[in-house]
């Protein structure tokens, strides 16, 4: 059952044209994992889902409604987004940046927030870093906090922009291990990443872009193996050997 | 010139006089640096996160008064203003609308200094605009405001002085009130001094008071992202 | 008639005579007076207080008119006093202030209650001894700025060439002035002729001669308040010619 709908999608930045015409579906429980050149638009697509960015022309829509049709906040209490530079609110700790939004945003009352955001917590492994700043923490540590915020808020889907990208190596496993357990759960997932690994494993399809049109399309051996263009396999060769297959 | 000890017995001779112009001094700093905090910190918000029309007018304005003589300020108030006030609140409010133009441009600059990412983390997870303003960017740049607003107080406080146009009897307008006369002329260079050691007392205070507030406040780890 | 009703008739008929009386005029105007510290002897801080020649002679002046009454003194800057008068901050100016078309035409003065001139004064130590105005000529002087010595500078002799405007410096106080001239920065400075008198008993310094400029103070007031200025100069008249003049004179000049 398609739970977001991309509809021939333009968005241009200034002249350039970043977006040409992207039309397609992600199931309910899907995990999407979007790849492609820098350049390819593949962030901008993210950014546009949750209105970050605006859409020059075409539709973008969520569970049947248009996310035009929609409250701006409220549509981005459904989609959760998790940063490449982790965006954790420098001046609140841990459990703060969680409990942020579930008071302001979902109302929550002080006793309410703090319960929730401790269980969250703990669902990627940080309970004990609950008092922490963000400053005091490595960067898998934050990352996996901007995972619990974006959580919080019980999101329909999530959409993850290259959220391992800004890691150290031995920091990017214990990011992608909460990923692959949040898949597991059954949350529907958008990733952009690099991370070869995580697409081979986890990925229930990939999507080859490239200068802001869709290449190719489909599950994770197939474009693996055999690619239906030129440009994709190329390009996957290319990622493989920068990242590496192993499964991390 | 050599420092006379008749002078000091001068300037203590009149410590209730220069007391009340100590009072003034400081009294009209503190309100016009905290007027200038109320309407400059929101016209920092508006000048980074404003659009249009509300926008475009805290600009001018800010530049309409930033570029006008403090003294012109503060003669417009007290004399043309339609309502009769007195020297002490026609000098708060033209002292504390100019510092209000200076701390706009302090608080815009701390505001644009947090990342833009802040505020996308903020609106991604649902937050209002103006809740992700304040309960995110705005906490983060006050901190960061704190040396230009050590400044400022400064600035104003020195800038206290030029209510002597309004008659305002301020500390330096009562100095030199009492070496223009007879008995304090040849006094002159000791009144100076006496002055400027209480303007740095009051300057030194200040800045230290608003470094423990810094400190207080200060995010554990630093500017992280 | 019996001698009650007659008793009552004679009480009511004195009581409404003396209440006329007292009511006479319609009760008092309260007139606030403004002035600039900082021009010894004529108005300066003696501690917390304020006093002077100008304080006396104001409160001898309005002693002797009805009707009016002075309140307590509002101080400013020499510069804002006219503003301040016309804004209705104050009501009268008593401030050493020179009649001269320029002011006449914003505000209306009584009538002249001091003559003044200028006087040239110089080191006593120094060689230089001029004697008249244009022996200043290439020499460095100074006066208080907005003051008739800075103008008589500007006028006499920066106007018509004898002097350079180089030469000349604008201070923000005479004190300030005389402090320069007693460093040797300054060789002359043009200075009102009670105030020069005052440095001069007191400092190394010397009157080297009198520019006459025959200037005249007078009490400023609004254009419009041709009542109050008539009523000051009936009262400054009367201040004249009871002896009290000359008494205020003795005690604020006699050296």
């Amino acid at each position: 059952m398609t739970l977001l709908e991309f509809a021939d999608v333009h968005q241009s930045y200034g002249e350039e044209e970043v977006l040409d015409g992207i039309s397609f579906g992600v199931d309910r429980g899907a995990v999407e994992v979007i790849i492609g050149p820098s350049g390819s638009g593949k962030s901008t697509l993210l950014r546009c889902v949750n209105r970050l960015t605006d859409i020059d022309s075409g539709d973008i829509r969520l569970d049947g409604t248009s996310i035009y049709a929609r409250d701006e906040n409220e549509l981005r209490q459904q989609v959760g987004m998790v940063f490449q530079d982790f965006n954790l609110f420098a001046h609140l700790t841990a459990l703060e940046n969680v409990t942020l939004g579930l008071r302001r945003v979902r109302g929550f009352s002080k006793e309410e927030a703090v319960a929730d955001a401790h269980d969250h917590l703990e669902r990627v492994g940080l309970l004990e870093q609950a008092e922490s700043y963000p400053a005091e923490l490595s960067g898998g540590q934050k990352q996996r906090v901007g995972i619990a915020r974006a959580l919080a808020m019980d999101p329909e889907i999530m959409l993850f922009d290259e959220p391992t990208s800004a890691l150290d190596p031995e920091l990017v496993g214990e990011v992608v291990s909460v990923m692959r357990d949040l898949a597991e759960e059954g949350m529907t997932m958008l990733v952009v990443t690099h991370e070869m690994g995580f697409a081979r494993s986890t990925a229930s399809r990939l999507t080859f872009l490239d200068d802001g049109r869709l290449v190719e399309q489909g599950p994770p051996e197939q474009l693996f193996e055999r690619p239906e263009h030129e440009r994709t396999g190329t390009f996957l060769r290319r990622l493989t050997e920068l990242h590496g297959g192993i499964d991390r | 010139m050599l420092l006379q000890s008749g002078a000091w017995e001068y300037i203590a001779a009149n410590w209730v006089y220069l007391g009340w112009g100590l009072v003034f001094t400081v009294c009209l700093t503190a309100v016009s640096v905290v007027l200038g905090f109320l309407l400059g910190l929101p016209a920092g918000i508006i000048e980074t996160y404003g659009s249009g029309y509300s926008r475009g007018l805290v600009e001018r304005a800010g530049v309409l008064v930033r570029g006008t003589p403090i003294v012109i300020i503060l003669v417009a108030f007290y004399f043309l203003f339609p309502l009769t006030i007195a020297a002490f609140w026609a000098a708060a409010l033209g002292l504390g609308i100019r510092s209000a133009a200076y701390q706009s441009q302090i608080f815009r600059g701390a505001l644009q200094s947090v990342g833009d990412g802040q505020m996308e983390a903020a609106r991604s997870v649902g937050m209002s605009k103006l809740d992700a303003i304040r309960r995110v960017t705005v906490p983060q740049a006050l901190r960061r405001s704190i040396p230009g607003f050590q400044n400022e107080f400064t600035i104003v406080l020195k800038d206290t002085s030029v209510a002597y146009a309004i008659g305002l009897g301020e500390l330096l307008t009562r100095g030199t009130n009492l070496y223009l006369t007879e008995q304090g002329n040849t006094a002159v260079l000791e009144i100076f001094l006496a002055i400027s050691a209480v303007y740095f007392v009051l300057t030194m205070t200040t800045n230290l008071s608003l470094d423990a507030l810094g400190r207080r406040f200060a995010i554990p780890g630093g500017e992280g992202r | 008639m019996d001698r009650r009703a007659y008793l009552a008739t004679v009480g009511t008929t004195a009581t409404v005579a003396l209440a006329g009386c007292s009511n006479n005029g319609g009760g008092t105007e309260t007139i606030t007076p403004g002035t600039a510290p900082g021009f010894q002897p004529f108005e300066f801080q003696d501690g917390s207080e304020l006093v002077g020649f100008d304080i006396d002679l104001t409160a001898a002046v309005f002693e002797e008119m009805d009707g009016y009454e002075l309140a307590d003194w509002e101080t400013f800057e020499f510069g804002s006093l006219i503003q301040a008068l016309t804004s209705d901050r104050i009501d009268f100016i008593a401030a050493a202030m020179t009649i001269n078309d320029g002011r006449d035409e914003t505000i209306d003065f009584s009538d002249p209650y001091y003559s003044a001139n200028q006087s040239i004064i110089v080191r006593a130590d120094g060689s230089f001894s001029p004697s008249e105005l244009g022996d200043l000529s290439g020499r460095p002087v100074g006066a208080q700025s907005g003051t008739t010595g800075e103008e008589t500078i500007q006028d006499e002799l920066i106007a018509n060439g004898e002097l350079e405007e180089s030469n000349y410096t604008s201070y923000d106080n005479y004190v300030l002035a005389v402090e320069d001239l007693e460093n040797g920065n300054i060789d002359a400075i043009v200075i009102d002729e009670p105030v020069g008198d005052t440095f001069a008993n007191q400092r190394p310094v010397e009157v080297a001669f009198i520019y006459e400029t025959n200037e005249q103070y007078g009490f400023g007031m609004r254009t419009d308040d041709d009542d109050l200025t008539t009523a000051v100069n009936e009262g400054l008249q009367t201040v004249r010619d009871d002896g009290t003049y000359e008494d205020l004179t003795a005690e604020w000049f006699g050296s």
